[in-house]
């Protein structure tokens, strides 16, 4: 991981949550007339790591699922520079969205996400898979949500094109230890 | 004997019509016997089709088997726990802050008021 210095760009201006547009990360399709490969198709390489330019983003991915109580596994704490990727997802370049999850910080201090609310629309994203291959993203909007309202459908709905989703937390921190955002960006697939 | 002329006339006469005849029915014999095909009056339709391009049935399907799966197999449940707050402001930290500032505006207030007691007295 490298959690680069970076230029002193004007804070982003997130999306309050709930102002999204309704399907608005996910072009969204109605159903009955969805597309695209399952999401485990063994055609398409798993993805290894991330590089995200802008905010000095260059970090090793793992691949993830659920945890015992159904929620998106992340990271492990001791692991802070770590990315997950949800494997019951689309692999990023399928059509769908990849989801890629990673810490704000940690009890050590700033984590991989740390600069992740920074990132602007246009801002480029690089995801090199294991068969040598890079798929590339922009990204198209950033959005934060509290967590009690996370909106499910717009993160892993299906979509007719190949799209990402980058999670991490916000906010203020709620009396668990935990922040009570999340902080989701979306971005499109750039042409190869 | 003009009996039996007149018999064989008769017979004669049949034969002739049966020769004729047989040679007139002969060229529509032969269109029942000589193996040639002939066009076959079918119910199939014309191998031009008379219906206009919009009106045929596409041939590919508009929905490809199976496309009703979700990409995601498995929803998760609610946001990621993506923090431990070491960098972020905590409700906790938030309310000693304030509490502390109070104090402190307070402990200013009691200062002038005793200073300007002092004062007077």
């Amino acid at each position: 991981m490298v959690l680069g210095s970076g230029s002193d760009r004007p804070p982003v201006r997130i999306t309050a949550s709930q102002q999204l547009p309704a399907g608005a990360g996910a072009a969204a399709t109605p159903a009955g007339e969805r597309t695209g490969p399952t999401p485990a198709d063994a055609s398409v390489s798993p993805p290894v790591r991330l590089t995200i330019p802008q905010i000095g983003v260059d970090a090793p991915i793992q691949a993830g699922g659920l945890n015992p109580d159904g929620t998106v596994e992340v990271p492990p704490m001791d692991r802070p520079e770590l990315v997950d990727w949800y494997r019951e997802g689309p692999a990023p370049g399928q059509v769908g969205p990849a989801v890629l999850l990673g810490h704000l910080d940690t009890h050590k201090g700033p984590a991989v996400f740390a600069r992740l609310p920074k990132l602007v629309p246009g801002d480029r994203i690089d995801i090199h898979r294991q068969d040598g291959s890079t798929v590339s993203y922009r990204v198209r909007e950033l959005g934060q949500f509290a967590k009690a309202e996370f909106p499910t459908e717009l993160v892993y709905g299906n979509t007719d094109t190949p799209q990402l989703r980058l999670i991490t937390c916000g906010g203020a921190l709620g009396g668990n230890g935990h922040y009570v955002d999340n902080i989701v960006v979306l971005a499109d697939l750039l042409p190869g | 004997m003009s009996g039996t002329t007149t018999v064989r006339n008769a017979v004669r006469f049949a034969l002739v019509s049966a020769g004729v005849a047989g040679a007139l029915a002969l060229p529509g014999a032969a269109a029942f016997a000589d193996g040639t095909p002939t066009p076959a009056v079918s119910a199939a339709p014309s191998a031009s089709p008379s219906l206009p391009a919009a009106a045929r049935p596409s041939v590919s399907p508009t929905k490809p088997a199976g496309t009703d799966s979700p990409q995601v197999r498995t929803v998760p449940k609610g946001g990621a726990q993506t923090g431990e707050g070491s960098t972020g402001t905590s409700t906790g930290t938030l309310v000693a802050g304030s509490g502390l500032a109070a104090v402190g505006v307070a402990g200013i207030g009691f200062a002038v008021v005793r200073r300007r007691a002092g004062a007077r007295g």
